[in-house]
């Protein structure tokens, strides 16, 4: 695992957010101070028991999370990378107390996510991508209004704070229409509003853009940075490397349960400084190519990506003058449509993190 | 940092939890709350089933107007108690509402029992429209010194019964076809409860079964009202019916406080 020493850089988020301005709760009343920390996970183990089979039926465990430590500070916005199945979703609900971790600690704002899960869960603010999670037949407004309810905020601010937190996302005029009517983007600004109805300290968005158009996913992008600037801690996970790049303070890079890399993106970034990005698009690459180009010395990670009909190589060298000779050699008889060399970028650490893993 | 605003007193919450987010829960729940669903369903179902038991028991000589009235008018509200409460929790699931809810720190008994009250009341409007319709079609005619009685036991049968249907719901956390659980449910109490056919005609072995079962004590309280036996007689029958609704109640929160807690151990919030 890489670990890079915390607070060595300054944030680089996105700072286009002109049109965002997030409105805390008038009303203060008091939050743990025990900690320093806004989170603090050590050892967290989460297993999952499930069966396979009608007639014989056979138990398996899988094991999501396999014992990662991690700190955030509070106030700080803090990226989990990793690929699907990596075990980000799994650490998120522990932290939100609707999972029990299988062993380890697990502390927000310094309160036991087990043992005081009532008191985390005033603390902390839950919001999950994707269209679902939401009730289709109540307006914008009853959705709010009920977890406002479940919240216990006072009556007297209850209709004040709703409208702020419309206004927040980007909802309001909107609050009176149904939900099944909602575009993918609006479900998830919804989403967004409620996680911020009681006004919480800690936020956990877990791939908060997936699925939402590109205007869409930019304006939750200004909101999580306008939030951040608000003094909220946040962790984010999120598949999106530009994403976690504008925002996050610190990144860290989970894969297969635990945690392969953590540092500033920039760190991280440095971390596949040693190497060159060649990019080819090409038609007509096979498989038995690819491995050849994998098998070469030199060459750290390669990955391909196909649309349309054209295929578009990423080989991650360590020597692009020695390689690119090599390469062309084994793409003899592939129709290569353009050939260049780049720096790499932050999700090209994490592809040679989450490959090595 | 900002701060929480938490209202005044826990108690409050709890009120407000259990009417507001009761009424609100209801709403986004129950699947035939619009006129186009709710009238079909709720009232044109019930009628016909009313009307075909009476002309089918006159037409076959087998028990009186009243018999049949009383036994459906009372029984159509477990259409609301079963199906409505099995909507208002086990669709949380369907909706994937659920990890959201959990995620808040809301009294779970407010959450849960304030879904019950509008089902309640859905489930009283079933009854009286059967015994509205009852009377002007088929001449049922109810002693009015005894309709006050008929209307407790129509009350408690209603509540017994969306107690029944909270254990139905409770079970729809976990198992993902419960509305399967609930059709079964729904037609076994048909059977057993003395609503077509008097308990006593029943193998032994069932007429057991049926005293555990909403409907059965509140259908015979219902009957011997209408047959004019007098308020105080019932009054066993009454509180049997009570007695059983509250147990299913109680068993249908404690399975929804079982299934949270052995969600967070096992993950199964949310899992279609």
């Amino acid at each position: 695992m890489t670990v890079v020493p915390a607070g060595t850089e300054a944030p680089s988020r996105v700072t286009d957010r002109t049109s965002i301005r997030y409105t805390p709760l008038p009303l203060s009343s008091s939050h743990p101070a025990a900690s320093a920390l806004a989170v603090e996970v050590h050892g967290l183990r989460r297993t999952y028991r499930t069966t396979t089979g009608t007639l014989r039926r056979r138990r398996l465990e899988v094991e999501a999370v396999r014992g990662i430590d991690l700190q955030i500070a509070r106030g700080q916005l803090f990226g989990l990378l990793g690929p699907n199945g990596a075990g980000k979703t799994t650490t998120i609900r522990v932290l939100c107390t609707l999972l029990l971790p299988t062993a380890g600690t697990v502390r927000v704002l310094g309160l036991d996510v087990v043992s005081e899960a009532k008191s985390v869960r005033r603390q902390i603010g839950y919001v999950f991508g994707g269209d679902r999670g939401l009730y289709d037949r109540l307006s914008a407004y009853d959705n709010l209004r009920y977890f406002a309810e479940l919240y216990a905020l006072e009556p007297s601010l209850l209709r004040r704070r709703i409208g702020q937190v419309l206004e927040v996302v980007g909802l309001t005029g909107r609050e009176k229409e149904r939900v099944e009517g909602f575009s993918r983007g609006m479900r998830q600004r919804l989403h967004l509003a409620r996680g911020l109805l009681h006004d919480p300290p800690v936020l956990f968005f877990d791939e908060p853009t997936i699925g939402v158009d590109p205007v869409g996913a930019r304006e939750v992008r200004q909101l999580i940075s306008e939030l951040a600037r608000a003094g909220k801690t946040i962790l984010l996970t999120t598949h999106y490397m530009f994403e976690a790049d504008s925002l996050c303070d610190r990144i860290a890079v989970i894969s297969k349960g635990a945690i392969v890399a953590e540092g500033s993106p920039s760190q991280l970034k440095a971390a596949a400084s040693d190497r060159t990005v060649v990019e080819v698009k090409a038609y007509g690459i096979s498989d038995a190519v690819v491995e050849s180009i994998r098998s070469l010395a030199g060459v750290q990670s390669v990955a391909m990506e196909v649309s349309d009909q054209a295929q578009l190589l990423v080989v991650q060298v360590s020597d692009a003058d020695q390689l690119t000779g090599r390469l062309m050699q084994l793409l003899e008889g592939v129709r290569v449509d353009r050939i260049a060399t780049r720096e790499p970028t932050l999700e090209d650490a994490y592809v040679a993190l989450v490959t090595a893993a | 940092m900002s701060g929480l605003a938490l209202a005044g007193s826990n108690r409050s919450h709890f009120w407000r939890v259990f009417f507001i987010g009761g009424l609100i829960s209801y709403r986004a729940l129950f699947y035939w709350i619009s006129p186009w669903q709710y009238i079909p369903t709720m009232l044109g179902a019930p009628l016909f089933q009313i009307l075909f038991f009476v002309y089918l028991g006159r037409a076959a000589g087998v028990g009186s107007t009243n018999f049949f009235v009383v036994g459906n008018s009372i029984q159509i509200c477990s259409m609301a108690g079963i199906y409505g409460m099995t909507m208002a929790i086990a669709n949380e699931r369907s909706f994937q509402t659920l990890s959201p809810i959990l995620a808040t720190p809301s009294n779970r008994l407010a959450l849960f029992l304030g879904r019950g009250l509008p089902v309640l009341i859905t489930a009283l409007q079933t009854c009286l429209f059967g015994f509205l319709v009852s009377a002007l079609l088929l001449d049922f005619r109810p002693s009015l010194p005894d309709l006050p009685g008929l209307a407790l036991a129509v009350l408690v049968t209603s509540a017994s019964c969306t107690g029944f249907g909270m254990a139905l719901g409770s079970i729809g956390l976990r198992v993902r076809d419960v509305f399967l659980v609930s059709n079964i449910a729904y037609f076994l109490m048909l059977l057993l409860c003395g609503v077509e056919v008097p308990i006593g005609r029943l193998p032994l072995a069932l007429q057991a079964v049926a005293q555990l079962l909403p409907l059965t004590h509140g259908i015979a309280a219902g009957r011997a009202l209408a047959a004019g036996a007098g308020f105080l007689s019932t009054v066993p029958d009454i509180l049997l019916e009570l007695l059983v609704g509250g147990a299913w109640a109680a068993a249908a929160y404690l399975l929804f406080a079982y299934f949270e807690r052995s969600g967070r151990r096992s993950g199964a919030f949310d899992r279609l």
